[in-house]
């Protein structure tokens, strides 16, 4: 995980906590919620903000953190399982906003060792980071400026392209292949229409979607080029300079044939 | 499983559990424009928010209560704030509720989908466990190694 060395690199004060899965999509559903209650729990005992990289974590978080400060029902339910009251007290924050919000775009553009100077980057927002808005208010739902604004505070190029708050369609390669094709057929080509080498994604749905479907996408849409898709960790580690494995060797599509242009050899 | 219930008492049902005021909609359809699954659903949002109003029992059998990825857009974009996902998560409820599971986890999908995916589909479309005689990527977390309870009279030296 590049997090830790990027932590280490910006010298950031962050504790890591045990944690367990939050459940990956937020239901409505009490039972549901244990596993991310547990999680804002073990965060309690160590302060009183709890950061996320991962955009699936950071919305069922911050809607069960929501939901329980404002249903009495379900937090008696909650508290009744887990022996331990809890009200929605610890502020949950997505990486992006930490880094905006308590470093700075501008402190952390101080940081940047590798020149990204040239790669246009379309960031890819998909629709856990914005929505809904009421509980996450990271930026305008609509036309958010956050991922932008961090691009070009490493050096990179942002495009801007309309379909950069669409859903890809997450899981639902579970049941339908077709609307996750579909769908992010249009978001890539979306993205390469207006200019893009790659595409920058916060989720790693996101990722498994646009990445690893690329290829049955490229079965269906034959001029389609092949595009890497790269967390935003990556880039922003290659950024630092972290000299760290980034998993790249573990992607779909190639991103080395891009990054070779930056990467000091 | 629709004909346990009668048309009022589902309308009623589905409100109460999504706890959104259906009868509030204008059908302006933004719901539907800007749905990103709407093209491969059988009935689009805005016609589920008024199925649910004249005629509930049709949606208990369709497709599109299982296609709506929750990503929200609608409800950002409804000038009433229907939240549609909570309407379709509160009919699929009712089915799964019965003990039916719509997702079959076939080969392909158990090579193909990531743990991050199939947790949330799981969590979706299933009304029990993870099918453990089925899932074979899953497997190195059911066989691994446990802890080995300590056997009755056995001392620990």
């Amino acid at each position: 995980m590049p997090i830790k060395a990027i932590a280490k690199a910006l010298k950031l004060d962050i504790v890591e906590i045990p944690g367990i899965c939050c459940g990956a999509f937020f239901t409505t559903n009490p039972a549901d919620m244990y596993g991310a209650v547990r999680t804002l729990l073990d965060a309690r005992r160590k302060g009183n903000e709890l950061m996320t990289t991962c955009a699936l974590c950071y919305n069922v978080l911050a809607q069960t953190n929501f939901t329980l400060k404002k249903d009495q029902d379900k937090r008696e339910q909650i508290t009744a399982f887990l022996g331990e009251e809890y009200s929605g007290e610890v502020e949950v924050l997505h990486f992006l906003q930490f880094l905006r919000d308590r470093v700075g775009f501008d402190k952390l553009n101080e940081h940047v060792k590798v020149s990204l100077n040239g790669l246009k980057i379309a960031p890819y927002y998909g629709c856990l980071l914005l929505r809904p808005y009421e509980v996450t208010k990271l930026d305008n739902p609509e036309h958010p400026t956050i991922f932008e604004d961090f691009l070009i505070s490493i050096g990179c190029e942002p495009v801007d392209f309309p379909y950069k708050t669409e859903c890809c369609g997450s899981y639902l390669a579970a049941v339908s292949f077709d609307a996750v094709i579909e769908h992010s057929y249009s978001i890539i080509n979306s993205a390469l229409t207006n200019g893009a080498e790659a595409i920058t994604v916060a989720c790693p749905l996101c990722h498994f979607n646009l990445d690893q479907m690329q290829e049955r996408i490229r079965l269906r849409y034959q001029e389609l080029n092949e595009t890497p898709i790269l967390y935003y960790t990556q880039l922003l580690a290659v950024a630092l300079g972290i000299k760290e494995t980034l998993g790249f060797d573990q992607h779909f599509v190639n991103p080395y044939r891009l990054l070779t242009k930056v990467l000091p050899s | 499983m629709s004909s346990q219930y009668s048309k009022e008492s589902l309308t009623k049902k589905i409100v109460e559990a999504s706890g959104q005021n259906v009868f509030s909609c204008n059908l302006c359809g933004k719901c539907t424009a800007g749905c990103p699954v709407a093209g491969v659903m059988d009935i689009k949002p805005h016609q589920v928010v008024r199925l649910v109003q004249i005629e509930p029992k049709i949606l208990l059998s369709s497709k599109a209560i299982w296609l709506c990825a929750c990503c929200l857009a609608c409800v950002t974009r409804c000038p009433k704030q229907i939240d549609i996902p909570k309407l379709m998560e509160s009919l699929r409820t009712m089915i799964l509720s019965k003990g039916v599971d719509f997702l079959e986890y076939t080969q392909d999908l158990l090579t193909l989908l990531p743990i991050q995916a199939m947790v949330a589909a799981k969590g979706r479309y299933t009304s029990v466990n993870l099918p453990v005689r089925q899932s074979v990527r899953l497997e190195k977390y059911f066989t691994r190694e446990r802890i080995k309870a300590p056997i009755k009279g056995e001392t620990h030296n």
